[in-house]
């Protein structure tokens, strides 16, 4: 038989415990969840940073050149420019990489003819990004 | 003489007759030496064991495998299991929704996963079930900043529920109203969540005060008036200077033209320019003003989980 003090023993326990779980109504997993609600982010990434690849795979002097020069543009001119460019990628990304990749000739022969295309005149030509609701060009 | 039969018939059919014909034969030929009894129980086991493969899992062992993956923490396994067993039978519904719902909240399917949380809210057999699932629905519609819907969600839960709900309603309501911005109210509601931090948490909404103060607008005016101060009022000293230079460089370039050649030559060639980095800039001043502010704002936030979470 349980004596009547043991009984308040337990029930003071189940109290204690009560009170216990109130002050937890939010759990460790629930704030690291909610935590991604209003993340943090770096905005001020940097230009070589943002675009590593431009680095990478330097074939050549002239290709480490435009690689520099792409930089440059993305981090003196670009940065302070509107958001003008219809494609994705852009032109100045798209004419690095057609550098790297095919050459200077080509390359730049290949950029020029997507600076004269770059008008968002012919939009049945291209798929559009969902993300950036740019038109898709790859090289 | 059977056996001479046999030995001679089975080639020739295979040159004279179809292939079904040839197995027709092999079968009369077996069930004339005698063997139709095992002939009939052989194909009759065939068949057996074959349909056994085919129902070797019930929906029971489905729904048991998705348990058994969802404890691992395989999400894509035990989803695909739960909506096999749901397509099969609807009715299972009560003890899939949630589980569902789960899978989804982990994969980061956000949307599906409030629906399921919906559909295990209406089918839930108990307040707590009911609450937690619609705590949960709220998170996820937190997580897509669609912070006016969980404040419909969170208001149609009682005011007199118990202590550890409550608590969990001003907590999430804290959150809501500051992603609505109504940083009063949010305070409030965190206060009440967390009655032992007030001090730290008042101090964080003072600071958020500061924040508010950080007005895109204003940075966007002054770059028009001077390019590149709009930067300079959010602290981008860089890019402040970056445009000052640049729009300030081709200011002189049309100029120099100008004198050098003609108006309408400066206008063609250089102003466009101009007016590109121009407008560029203080639309930019204006975008790194309201990336500032929601980071001070971000930071805060983090900040206010890291008292919630002190507290554990």
């Amino acid at each position: 038989m349980i004596t009547a003090k043991k009984k308040c023993i337990i029930i003071l326990l189940l109290l204690i415990s009560g009170i216990y779980w109130d002050a937890k109504s939010q759990t460790q997993e629930d704030i690291n969840t909610v935590r991604k609600v209003l993340q943090t982010h770096n905005h001020k990434l940097k230009v070589k940073d943002k675009y590593q690849y431009a680095n990478e795979n330097n074939t050549n002097e002239l290709s480490w050149i435009f690689s520099k020069l792409f930089l440059g543009y993305k981090a003196f001119f670009s940065s302070q420019d509107m958001s003008s460019c219809t494609f994705t990628p852009s032109c100045s990304e798209y004419g690095m990489l057609a550098v790297k990749k095919q050459g200077v000739i080509v390359g730049i022969i290949n950029t020029f003819d997507r600076l004269t295309r770059c008008n968002g005149l012919s939009p049945e030509l291209y798929e559009i990004d969902p993300k950036t609701h740019l038109y898709i060009d790859p090289l | 003489m059977h056996n001479k039969k046999l030995s001679l018939a089975l080639p020739k059919n295979r040159n004279r007759f179809s292939e079904g014909e040839g197995r027709r034969t092999l079968f009369n030929a077996l069930c004339k030496k005698g063997h139709r009894v095992v002939v009939i129980l052989f194909i009759w086991l065939f068949f057996y064991s074959s349909l056994n493969i085919l129902t070797a899992q019930t929906l029971e062992e489905t729904f048991a495998y998705a348990n058994e993956q969802m404890n691992k923490q395989e999400y894509d396994n035990a989803l695909g299991a739960y909506q096999r067993v749901l397509f099969f039978d609807k009715k299972m519904g009560d003890k899939i929704y949630y589980n569902l719902a789960e899978c989804h909240f982990k994969l980061n399917h956000y949307e599906q996963a409030t629906k399921y949380y919906d559909l295990a809210y209406y089918v839930a057999s108990n307040d707590s079930l009911k609450f937690d699932a619609l705590f949960h629905k709220t998170n996820c519609l937190l997580l897509q900043h669609n912070y006016r819907n969980a404040l419909i969600e969170l208001m149609s839960l009682d005011d007199s529920l118990p202590e550890y709900w409550q608590n969990k309603k001003y907590f999430y309501f804290g959150i809501t109203y500051f992603g609505l911005e109504d940083f009063d109210k949010s305070q409030n509601y965190f206060v009440k969540a967390n009655a032992t931090q007030t001090n730290e948490i008042e101090q964080l909404f003072i600071q958020n005060k500061k924040v508010s103060k950080i007005n895109p607008k204003t940075a966007r005016v002054l770059s028009i008036i001077l390019p590149g101060l709009g930067q300079l009022y959010c602290g981008d000293i860089r890019n402040g200077l970056n445009s000052f230079l640049l729009t300030s460089g081709f200011l002189g370039l049309a100029i120099y033209t100008m004198y050098s050649y003609t108006v309408v030559e400066a206008f063609l060639s250089v102003l466009p320019w101009y007016q590109r980095y121009y407008l560029g800039g203080f639309q930019g001043a204006m975008r790194i003003a309201q990336e500032k502010k929601d980071q001070k704002r971000a930071e805060i936030f983090q900040q206010l989980m890291d008292v919630f979470a002190k507290n554990k």
